[in-house]
């Protein structure tokens, strides 16, 4: 477990962002990402770019939300971005998905941009999380398991 | 002194071992085709050039932000010509085709727009032909002037692959120009 917590840990460093993998919940980036892809992060300096997929947070709203950049602009004097998103299998930008009357995301709440993916891995966080009975079953089948096994060194 | 829980174990373990060395020969695979490829090399560049810019004052996100002002939108018609059939290959899931509009204001040195987008999942699909297609998105400024605005535009494309690392191409960039407000077709307003 701790060796896992210190893989995490240096892979936040080495992509510089605070998550660098995720899982995808939602059709909303279909087909490009299907729900429990495993989304690979990385978050450079450099500022975003149109065709970007990138994962951001809106204040105050808990789940973040992966979707393509399909405008980017760079105010000179500041050097921030305004950004609006849209997921490639929405009709409508994502204008309706920030707080009322914001009309733009900012570089600050952009959390990475996605770098490459591998597909259904992540199903397991969604079905463990969907039913959280499985971590009991799981738990309990780890112990039995435990108690079961004898040492035959 | 083996018993079939501990050669399960084994066997699981080594599946995943060779499913994961699998995934990442799979993954690496992709950019090094596409970095290799005579057929990109020998195929021409997109060619997209506008076909008609039309300048009209309305509202943009009106229904998101009341207080937005009227502003000058922006709607396009281009051309295209793109063939993009070389960048398939085994490991290529789909491309990710959009048309963007770039340009500078005082304000903001960065401007860029995605006026349209599509989605290829085959290779049949690949070749795109497109006289005077309208766009999808309007283009408009945060300062709300478009009018006597000089930009590029170009395509870009990036290739989803079924497993590994996503890549943005982009071709070469042709003007385009904002010319003045054209009057509304049907006015409300007294004139």
């Amino acid at each position: 477990m701790a060796s896992a917590l210190m893989v995490w840990k240096a892979m936040t460093l080495a992509v510089r962002s605070e998550s660098p993998i995720v899982v995808v919940l939602s059709e909303s980036m279909e087909p490009a990402f299907a729900r429990g892809d495993l989304l690979f992060l990385y978050e450079p300096d450099t500022p975003v770019a149109v065709g970007d997929i990138c994962v951001f947070k809106i204040k105050d709203k808990e789940v973040p939300i992966v979707h393509r950049v399909t405008e980017a602009r760079t105010e000179t004097k500041t050097g921030q971005q305004f950004l609006l998103t849209k997921g490639d299998n929405n009709p409508v930008d994502d204008r309706g998905l920030y707080n009322p009357g914001q009309m733009w995301i900012k570089r600050e709440d952009v959390v990475g941009r996605v770098r490459g993916m591998i597909p259904y891995i992540g199903m397991i966080t969604i079905l463990l999380n969907d039913y959280p009975q499985l971590k009991v079953v799981l738990l309990m089948s780890v112990g039995i398991m435990v108690l079961l096994s004898k040492d035959e060194q | 002194m083996y018993n079939f829980q501990q050669r399960a174990n084994a066997v699981f373990a080594f599946f995943v071992s060779v499913a994961f060395a699998m995934v990442l020969l799979t993954a690496a695979s992709g950019p090094l085709l596409l970095h290799f490829s005579q057929d990109i090399k020998r195929t021409p560049p997109p060619a997209i050039d506008a076909a008609g810019v039309n300048v009209r004052v309305g509202r943009v996100g009106f229904q998101y932000d009341y207080n937005n002002p009227s502003t000058q939108l922006g709607w396009v018609w281009f051309n295209l010509d793109a063939d993009l059939r070389p960048w398939f290959h085994w490991n290529t899931k789909q491309l990710h085709v959009y048309a963007v509009v770039a340009f500078e204001t005082p304000q903001h040195h960065s401007n860029e727009i995605v006026i349209w987008d599509h989605i290829v999942t085959s290779v049949d699909q690949a070749r795109l032909q497109l006289s005077k297609q309208k766009a999808e998105y309007l283009v408009s400024d945060i300062a709300h002037k478009l009018s006597g605005l000089n930009g590029t535009l170009r395509l870009e494309w990036n290739v989803v692959p079924w497993v590994g690392f996503l890549q943005m191409e982009r071709g070469p960039a042709t003007e385009i120009a904002f010319p003045q407000p054209s009057p509304p077709s049907h006015s409300h307003t007294a004139a």
